[in-house]
């Protein structure tokens, strides 16, 4: 259980990918020996996409490999480094947030007009529904990493700036 | 509140994205929070940020970068990497210049396999750091060269850059790919001339690098070498035969270099455990969220610049700067270098070809050709501190300081200055080929 909480968003990006890569060949595969090729492919993978972006910014928040500019915080005094650094992280949670609520009223939206997919015909909603809560997950793998850089500095300056 | 300092609401988001950038919020994110502000200030498209984050990335075409940043992490774990140094060290390796050589060329190889600059440094930069210190280049040199060569390889294709570009510029990606391997070629040849200035003391045996068990010859040596690196050299064959020849979309060739790969690490390299793959599947979904996110954001960035017109206001000043075109190019060209030398290749394309176009269009100029121009002044941008990416990745493996290898750089930087120049001034370069293919 405690395996699964802490690489939820790497086995959901895990299963999507392999799944993704899968369908994705088998349309290339029948498309080129067929001359017919599914829009069916082309819906789930699109929405795939979506779904592994989300996931994997999750897990890019918890190493924290989202690219950032760290050139002014270096030159900032330790206290003002500090403070600016706990002003990025509200920042981006608030954007994270601010992400969140709009991809689930998107989905609500979506669950409320009943509207459907372009080539399948599936609920819309059925492919929105995973983006909030991804969202919300990088919130918090977002601050876990921010917790252990707090802790890093304060024990020793950052060796190699993470850029 | 809205008339701030008089600028419109388009203008203080564009400041807004700077302040935020400097104060260390991620890219992805600043781009994000200042399209947020300005819609704020406008009054409405907050209830469209939902969707036009999902259409940003739900595109076909972008689906070629998570696929081949998946096909070059596989390539990196399956060990394709170092049987490839090892054939081009049996091959070239006894050229004056050495390993300098056998570097530049596999980072020539690998940039037609993986699509990412940073990603490729780490692949193949510790294996040809190492090699160039035993043949006697100081360490930081042989950082440099690679950071270089691995910078250059969002030139040649298959280039996550060039797949950008073709998306935003709605341009044929298979033009892009196509108009962008002699130029990349090029720089890469360019880079050669460094070699004789930074190599200090003499060379080292082939042995180290390439030990042959009483060495049956060069021929024999070779040839298994080559037998031994086959599956990995096939590879750019396998991706850009495909989309040269017609058969594959870019996004249909970077699936089948990910089945490609996963079939050479399974059946003839055996070297691919379940564990790999996950490992590779994860850490590509991170790589490639890492791009979309600023994908995803700028994507709201961009519905503010067309709602405020900032495309019309900055394209008009940049075309009432001369009616000469070089000079509005090289003017183009400085605020690439300049953009480059701070934000990663996306995020400035993202930022300023909704500004450029108008003006290639305006001026005729070819967007395939403009494309490659833009490609080979950001990969410099990636080599260029205070924020070369590809620097920070090479003082991380190394564990060099910055400025020495960013010092160690410099010879590159020039060279391919000079190159970009070449470029510029002569289309034919990049455009002769896909004329040819036509």
């Amino acid at each position: 259980m405690r395996f699964v909480m802490q690489e939820f968003e790497k086995i959901v990006c895990a299963v999507l990918f392999l799944g993704m890569t899968l369908i994705g060949f088998i349309n290339v595969v029948v498309r080129y020996a067929t001359n017919y090729s599914f829009a069916a492919s082309e819906e789930v993978l699109t929405n795939g996409f979506l779904l592994l972006t989300v996931f994997g910014a999750a897990i890019a928040a918890r190493r924290g490999e989202h690219l950032a500019v760290t050139l002014v915080q270096d030159a900032l005094p330790r206290r003002a480094a500090q403070l600016v650094f706990i002003l990025s992280v509200i920042l981006s949670v608030l954007l994270l947030a601010a992400s969140a609520w709009f991809s689930w009223v998107t989905l609500m939206n979506q669950i409320e007009s009943g509207i459907r997919s372009y080539a399948l015909g599936l609920p819309a909603w059925w492919y929105q529904i995973g983006l909030p809560f991804g969202f919300a997950l990088i919130i918090i793998r977002y601050l876990q990493h921010a917790a252990e850089t707090w802790h890093m500095q304060r024990r020793e300056p950052q060796a190699t700036p993470s850029v | 509140m809205s008339n701030l300092l008089g600028m419109g609401a388009g203008t203080q988001m564009i400041v807004a994205f700077f302040l935020l950038m400097a104060l260390r919020v991620p890219v992805a994110f600043a781009l994000g929070l200042s399209a947020m502000y300005a819609m704020w200030q406008i009054g409405f498209g907050f209830e469209l940020a939902g969707d036009l984050i999902a259409t940003g990335i739900a595109k076909y075409a972008l689906l070629a970068i998570p696929f081949f940043i998946l096909a070059g992490t596989l390539m990196g774990t399956l060990g394709i990497a170092e049987r490839m140094i090892r054939f081009f060290r049996i091959l070239i390796g006894n050229l004056p210049g050495g390993m300098g050589v056998v570097g530049t060329v596999v980072c020539l190889f690998w940039g037609a396999v993986s699509g990412s600059g940073p990603a490729s440094v780490a692949a193949i930069g510790p294996m040809i750091i190492k090699g160039m210190q035993e043949d006697g280049y100081p360490r930081a040199a042989a950082a440099a060269l690679v950071c270089t060569g691995a910078a250059f390889s969002i030139v040649i294709p298959p280039s996550i850059g060039l797949v950008i570009y073709g998306v935003i510029a709605e341009t044929s990606i298979s033009a892009l790919f196509t108009a962008a391997i002699v130029p990349g070629l090029f720089m890469s040849v360019l880079m050669l001339a460094v070699l004789p200035f930074i190599k200090s003391r003499g060379r080292a045996s082939l042995d180290k690098i390439a030990p042959a068990p009483a060495s049956n010859g060069y021929w024999r040596d070779l040839g298994r070498s080559f037998r031994a690196s086959f599956w990995g050299l096939m590879t750019p064959v396998v991706i850009l035969g495909g989309i040269y020849s017609g058969i594959f979309t870019p996004t249909e060739a970077a699936l089948v270099a990910t089945v490609y790969a996963i079939a050479v690490g399974a059946f003839a390299y055996r070297t691919l455990t379940v564990r790999a793959l996950y490992d590779a599947l994860t850490d590509a979904a991170s790589s490639s969220a890492v791009v979309m996110l600023v994908v995803a954001y700028a994507s709201l960035f961009g519905w503010v610049v067309t709602v405020e017109d900032l495309v019309g206001q900055y394209s008009g000043q940049l075309l009432g700067l001369s009616d000469n075109g070089a000079v509005i190019l090289m003017v183009i060209m400085l605020i690439l270098l300049i953009a480059g030398m701070f934000m990663d290749p996306v995020t400035v394309m993202f930022i300023s070809l909704p500004i450029f176009m108008p003006v290639v269009r305006e001026l005729g100029w070819d967007p395939v050709w403009f494309g490659v121009l833009v490609m080979v002044n950001l990969a410099i941008g990636l080599i260029t501190p205070p924020v070369g990416i590809n620097l920070y990745v090479a003082a991380n493996i190394t564990r060099l300081p910055l400025e020495s290898i960013a010092r160690a750089a410099l010879p590159f930087l020039l060279i391919s200055v000079l190159g970009l120049a070449v470029v510029a001034a002569f289309p034919a370069l990049s455009l002769f080929l896909p004329e040819m293919l036509k």
